[in-house]
């Protein structure tokens, strides 16, 4: 009896399937309409108006948000996938945060971002029993957002800290922050803070929901602390191998 | 562990050590006699009544009914008579879901007096049900909202709405119009898929004409076939054919997309589908045949799999989803129809569906339902 | 047509959407006034009781199902006609809508801009012959 029910059990996450599979069957359609919209807004086919241009940029970033949402319905699905199955290596978690932040230093110049990596002075290493992949997609998550929500000139800072049991990894910007009001929001499936929005239009509202999913199938903890135009903090955990 | 000294087990002792295994059993237990009062009942049961073991003792089940919550104590009747098992699925609170299976205990003379009641916990499948549901529609919604504001963009700017433009935009509009049409109707396919998963196949069934329904959908696809240069020829029946319990919008969504698939496999010269109806004894049969590309010998046996498209159609038609005979099928078995089909390549494909008429079809509903 | 005189409200929390039914209103000659949820949408609605509120299902904060069943409550609003404009269009949905005391229910991905317009249309005619 037990046995049977565990079985329904995880089969309900495979009836998630379809929702990815048709995921991935749009990501080309969705290529070729991202692609002719920007061709016709550079007026490579002929001149527009003003207004075209503003319908043409609309139908343009909301292709964009198609494309978003579907490759975070497709990390979803690689992750409730993956919880049972995580694919577990020693990582120096130092040597990851450091390459990251080197891939995206040149995204925060395009606005002007400062980017600075606080590591510990002594020469310690950040060992952890991790999935790579899945961490990666959560350093990958917060720090595009702090990215998007800091303005221009706007300064990021990114520290790890190695405590007995565990070793935590922070990002801070002082980007326009969350509503107080929206904070216990943050981590739902879809959620996307109003000030977000303004900014932003393509956001899926699942990084961060896929995030904490990560952490915690890691047995880490994720919260933040945040005030509105002036920054948010970002923190998460995960376990020194025991 | 007194017992274990002994050398045999007696079985006074193995009523005992079996009273004990019935009384601490992780699922929940209730044996009901004649007049359908419990005279059997384990501390799960109690707990899932939220009423204490001792008061369970003695009393009929209709009294406990508001602690149970069963929709129908009919179901024990029909125990009795049928002498067949039961399964109820009952809600005795907000967020609190149970199982109930109905066993009949028959005597030795194979009658039934009493009914033993298992209790199962449910509560952790149907709330992840419901959770996955939600994610689904919300997806969905998320999906189809930047989806449609495409579309109208797109729509207002070809109707030259916003400022006139060249034909080479005209043209490139169009296409990714029509691109984004297509991926509309993924999403729409892909809910339906979803919804199938979830066993939320039928929602509504009413009994209804099944011409009526066929002729309507065979209307919503003459767009298609017109422009596909096929030609669709609905058979009358030689007989009246009774009407069926059936969930309207799916049934006409199932035949829609066999006949859809039929005007697909088209070959390049005058098509023809012919769709015939007729009755047999406990069922009706539906026929959908054409006379186009047929389906390949080595991949017949993928033909109702999701997302499988023929080879020699995706040379022709690149458009469809793939996912129109999974429904199609889904559709059908819920109803507890029948699903088939015949083809050879280059000759042409029959489909075959049955539904089953009225009376039997009724049975099975009540079986099913929540 | 000069449509000047009636007002509708939109009640649409994506602003893409709502900007493209927002314009088409305006080029038809409507009087358009907009809420990003259901809260603003029904105070709107008491404030300038306009002659139509095109009304989507999903927003942020109370849906739309909440808000068609306070507005049919208020009985200043309660006459006005609320058309749905979902992108949830199954039979459950349109089934509620319609039982709650909307006046017609579309499904967004499936229409056209003109189609929204000429249901529009058509709803005011009835209402003119009445």
């Amino acid at each position: 009896m037990k046995a049977s029910r565990q079985e329904k059990e995880k089969n309900v996450f495979n009836e998630l399937d379809s929702i990815f599979l048709v995921a991935h069957q749009l990501k080309a359609p969705l290529a070729k309409i991202k692609w002719t919209l920007r061709m016709l807004i550079e007026e490579d086919l002929g001149a527009i108006n003003e207004e075209q241009k503003e319908f043409l940029e609309n139908a343009y970033q909301a292709s964009e948000r198609i494309i978003n949402l579907v490759n975070d319905l497709l990390d979803i699905s690689r992750i409730s996938k993956g919880n049972e199955y995580l694919d577990l290596k020693k990582v120096d978690l130092l040597d990851l945060v450091k390459k990251e932040v080197d891939f995206y230093k040149k995204e925060g110049e395009k606005k002007n971002i400062s980017f600075i990596f606080k590591k510990p002075l002594n020469k310690e290493k950040f060992i952890v029993k991790i999935d790579f992949e899945k961490i990666r997609i959560v350093i990958d998550n917060l720090i595009r957002n702090a990215i998007k929500y800091t303005p221009k000139g706007g300064k990021i800072v990114i520290s790890l800290k190695k405590r007995k049991k565990e070793i935590e990894f922070s990002i801070k910007d002082n980007g326009i922050g969350i509503p107080q009001d929206q904070q216990d929001k943050i981590f739902r499936k879809f959620f996307r803070a109003d000030n977000g929005k303004k900014i932003d239009t393509t956001g899926s509202g699942l990084g961060l929901y896929i995030a904490k999913s990560i952490i915690e199938a890691h047995n880490g903890r994720i919260w933040f602390e945040s005030e509105e135009n002036k920054g948010t903090t970002f923190y998460f955990t995960l376990p020194i191998k025991s | 562990m007194w017992w274990f000294k002994k050398k045999k087990i007696t079985n006074q002792e193995q009523m005992f050590v079996g009273y004990w295994i019935f009384d601490y059993l992780d699922d929940g237990i209730l044996v009901i006699d004649q007049k359908n009062r419990v005279f059997l009942a384990n501390f799960k049961a109690a707990e899932y009544l939220r009423i204490k073991k001792e008061d369970l003792i003695g009393k009929s089940i209709l009294e406990l009914n508001k602690y149970l919550n069963l929709r129908d104590l009919a179901v024990l009747s029909q125990v009795r008579i049928r002498k067949e098992e039961r399964k109820e699925k009952i809600k005795p609170r907000d967020n609190f879901f149970l199982e109930a299976k109905f066993i009949p205990l028959k005597t030795q003379e194979e009658e039934v007096k009493n009914i033993l009641i298992i209790l199962y916990d449910i509560t952790r499948e149907v709330l992840t049900e419901k959770a996955k549901s939600e994610f689904i529609r919300l997806s969905t919604h998320q999906l189809w909202t930047p989806a449609s504001g495409i579309k109208w963009s797109l729509k207002m700017l070809l109707n030259e709405e916003l400022g006139e433009l060249n034909n080479k935009q005209k043209e490139l509009l169009k296409e990714i119009y029509e691109a984004n049409e297509r991926e509309i109707k993924l999403i729409g396919d892909l809910l339906t898929v979803a919804e199938i998963e979830s066993g939320n196949v039928i929602s509504e069934v009413s009994l209804l004409n099944i011409e009526e329904i066929i002729q309507s959908a065979i209307n919503d696809c003459e767009k298609m076939a017109i422009k596909k240069g096929v030609k669709i020829i609905f058979r009358e029946p030689k007989e009246r054919i009774p009407k069926v319990m059936v969930d309207e919008e799916k049934i006409k969504m199932a035949i829609r997309n066999i006949i859809d698939n039929a005007i697909r496999y088209n070959k390049s010269s005058k098509g023809i589908v012919e769709v015939g109806l007729e009755r047999r004894e406990k069922e009706i049969r539906i026929e959908i045949s054409d006379n186009g590309l047929g389906i390949p010998y080595e991949e017949q046996r993928k033909v109702f799999s999701k997302f499988f498209r023929g080879k020699n159609i995706l040379q022709i038609d690149t458009t469809g989803s793939g996912l129109g005979l999974y429904i199609a099928k889904s559709i059908i078995e819920a109803h507890n129809g029948r699903i088939w089909f015949e083809s050879e390549e280059n000759k042409g494909t029959t489909f075959y569906f049955t539904l089953p008429i009225k009376k039997k079809f009724g049975e099975f509903l009540s079986s099913k339902f929540y | 047509m000069d449509n000047s005189n009636k007002k509708i409200l939109v009640v649409e929390d994506d602003s893409f959407l709502r900007k493209i039914i927002v314009k088409k209103l305006l080029n038809e000659g409507y009087t358009v006034i907009e809420a990003i949820d259901g809260e603003k949408g029904l105070k709107m609605a008491k404030e300038k009781r306009p002659d139509l509120i095109l009304l989507d299902l999903v927003l942020p904060g109370i849906d739309g199902f909440e808000v068609l069943k306070r507005m049919k409550n208020g009985a200043e609003i309660a006459n006005i006609p609320v058309v749905i404009l979902s992108n949830l269009g199954n039979r459950v949905d349109i089934e509620r809508g319609l039982e709650l005391g909307a006046v017609d229910f579309l499904v967004k991905a499936h229409l056209a801009p003109r189609d929204i317009i000429e249901r529009i249309e058509n709803i005011f005619k009835k209402m003119e012959n009445v």
